[in-house]
């Protein structure tokens, strides 16, 4: 299996970077023979220090402490005594310690690749899901699998997340979505944040095919654009969010897209 | 559409709260806990400090609202205390940093085996409880409208502000229609002005209304102005009345008749939670 796998982000128009309250990891591109897991998290906004929660599921993620093969509960206890050292660091004034009783929330999409067998070129993948963040497999023009949602009706703005909250987790750990799949050579999977699934399943509900912008959003630039960084494909990625919140076609939310490309070789 | 303007900090909202401060409102609700005066000054000092923990992010408050508290009896003008007395229309962050004072109150929780226990909690004064005099309803409408006006020319594009207007008597300044009607036609490209008229009662049989689409079953002529003059509320409010248990027709106005406390705090969540922050 070869991969080659790149992240894409924007915070919300009218905040800056360091409120960006997605997370994903790996935070750098990939381009290499290898297994790999990648996950990516959504951080309620309308709670605080949600980012810092974010990046604590991915990286717990990558890291492999929240598969089938370990007690979630008992992982996410440990991380939920952690993010309450981390934001109790510093004293903090009335309404922070106020806000901080009812915790924080955020979705977490993980997705693990595993290599092909021995006798075939194709392999396994496994995801699991807890929220509207979304998986994408797609084999050419086919959709081959959408994960946990399944359409646009279905993004509503409370769905349940993992909390930093034990009582919460409760109904969050019941709703938790697990699949796995097959993936072949050329195989090209999308993870994203729900404004952009949402725009994705609008997309292609009416017939349009919405992974071709995708797909393209670093496509090769020409020999006399390859310096000007007008051409970086994280740039192209921001214009066009930027574009599609202008004509009120986006959500404006954090964005995340993760594109992980499976060669052929 | 009208109503979906995102609220942020460079497109912030604004609440403003009109109070009646009147002599009758020293009379007490009809479960006879507290004055009219002393529920509702809990009711706005807890919604004030629920709408700073909303918009309280980890490096501090961010200021999607402008706020007014502006109380009429023996006078009218803004109704704050301590470093904001004075002052007409503040942001949530100046609220979050300018507590008159932080009170501690016994709050029953759940003990997790089935009883309940004290816990002290902390509860920021922003606005105390007074009632004295008449009820110059006129003047302060205007007062509202004049502190909107000046909202409205620096936030274009906001979502439109929301006054809630809390009273439990007539006006003895005149007939308010003119002031109400001046109130809710002022508008942002968004939308007009919202206007909550949540009338109380003290008066243990007087039968409540909430949030009635039409005037049939009104009492009197009092009752039909503050109904006429309330706006229909947006389908945000009527989907979060939902929550409370309220099953509202499109055209259900903001207007609630003979209110009790619980209606109160009701009628102030459904006129005050954002539907669209970022």
């Amino acid at each position: 299996m070869y991969l080659i796998a790149e992240p894409f982000w924007i915070q919300k128009s009218g905040c800056s970077e360091a409120e960006f309250e997605d997370a994903f990891w790996p935070e750098k591109s990939i381009d290499g023979p290898t297994e790999r897991r990648f996950a990516v998290a959504d951080g309620a906004t309308e709670t605080s220090f949600s980012s810092i929660w974010a990046k604590q599921l991915v990286r717990c993620y990558c890291r492999g402490e929240l598969d089938q093969e370990h007690d979630f509960e008992q992982t996410l206890r440990q991380l939920q005594i952690k993010w309450n050292q981390i934001v109790r660091r510093k004293p903090l004034p009335w309404y922070a310690e106020q806000k901080l009783e009812s915790g924080t929330y955020a979705t977490l999409l993980g997705l693990t690749m595993h290599d092909a067998s021995q006798n075939s070129s194709a392999g396994e993948w496994h995801a699991i899901a807890s929220g509207d963040t979304c998986l994408i497999q797609m084999r050419g023009d086919r959709v081959i699998t959408t994960f946990p949602i399944t359409s646009s009706e279905e993004f509503t703005n409370q769905p349940i997340l993992l909390s930093t909250n034990l009582d919460a987790n409760i109904n969050a750990l019941k709703a938790m979505c697990k699949t796995s799949g097959h993936w072949e050579p050329g195989d090209t999977f999308y993870v994203m944040t729900d404004a952009l699934a949402a725009w994705f399943f609008r997309e292609f509900e009416v017939g349009c095919s919405p992974w071709r912008i995708l797909r393209d959003l670093s496509a090769e630039p020409s020999q006399n654009d390859r310096s000007d960084k007008r051409f970086a494909p994280l740039r192209l990625f921001r214009d066009w969010i930027h574009e599609l919140r202008a004509d009120s076609a986006l959500k404006n939310d954090d964005v995340t897209l993760y594109r992980i490309e499976i060669q052929k070789i | 559409m009208a109503y979906s303007a995102e609220i942020s900090r460079t497109n912030p909202s604004c609440f403003v709260f009109v109070i009646d401060q009147s002599g009758s409102m020293s009379d007490s609700f009809p479960d006879g806990s507290k004055t009219k005066a002393a529920g509702v000054s809990d009711a706005i000092n807890k919604l004030l400090q629920e709408l700073v923990i909303r918009c309280a992010k980890e490096e501090g408050v961010r200021d999607y609202f402008h706020i007014g508290v502006i109380g009429y009896g023996a006078m009218v003008g803004s109704a704050f205390g301590g470093a904001l007395a004075g002052k007409k229309l503040v942001t949530v962050s100046e609220i979050a940093n300018s507590p008159a004072r932080i009170e501690e109150r016994i709050k029953k929780i759940d003990d997790g085996a089935g009883g309940l226990v004290d816990q002290k909690v902390r509860f920021p004064i922003w606005f105390d409880p007074s009632s004295a005099n008449g009820t110059p309803m006129c003047k302060a409408l205007d007062d509202a409208k004049s502190v909107l006006q000046g909202f409205l020319a620096q936030h274009p594009n906001c979502f439109p502000p929301v006054v809630i207007h809390i009273t439990d008597g007539e006006s003895t300044d005149g007939d308010p229609t003119e002031s109400m009607r001046a109130l809710t036609a002022l508008s942002s490209n968004d939308g007009n002005v919202l206007l909550f008229n949540l009338h109380l009662s003290s008066n243990p049989n007087a039968k409540s209304t909430a949030f009635p689409s039409d005037s049939n079953s009104l009492p009197d002529q009092f009752a039909q102005l503050l109904f006429n003059n309330a706006s229909q509320l947006t389908p945000f409010m009527r989907s979060t009345a939902g929550q409370h248990g309220f099953n509202l027709s499109e055209g259900a106005r903001c207007f609630v008749l003979n209110a009790d406390l619980v209606l109160v705090v009701q009628a102030l969540d459904i006129g005050t939670r954002p539907s669209n922050l970022r």
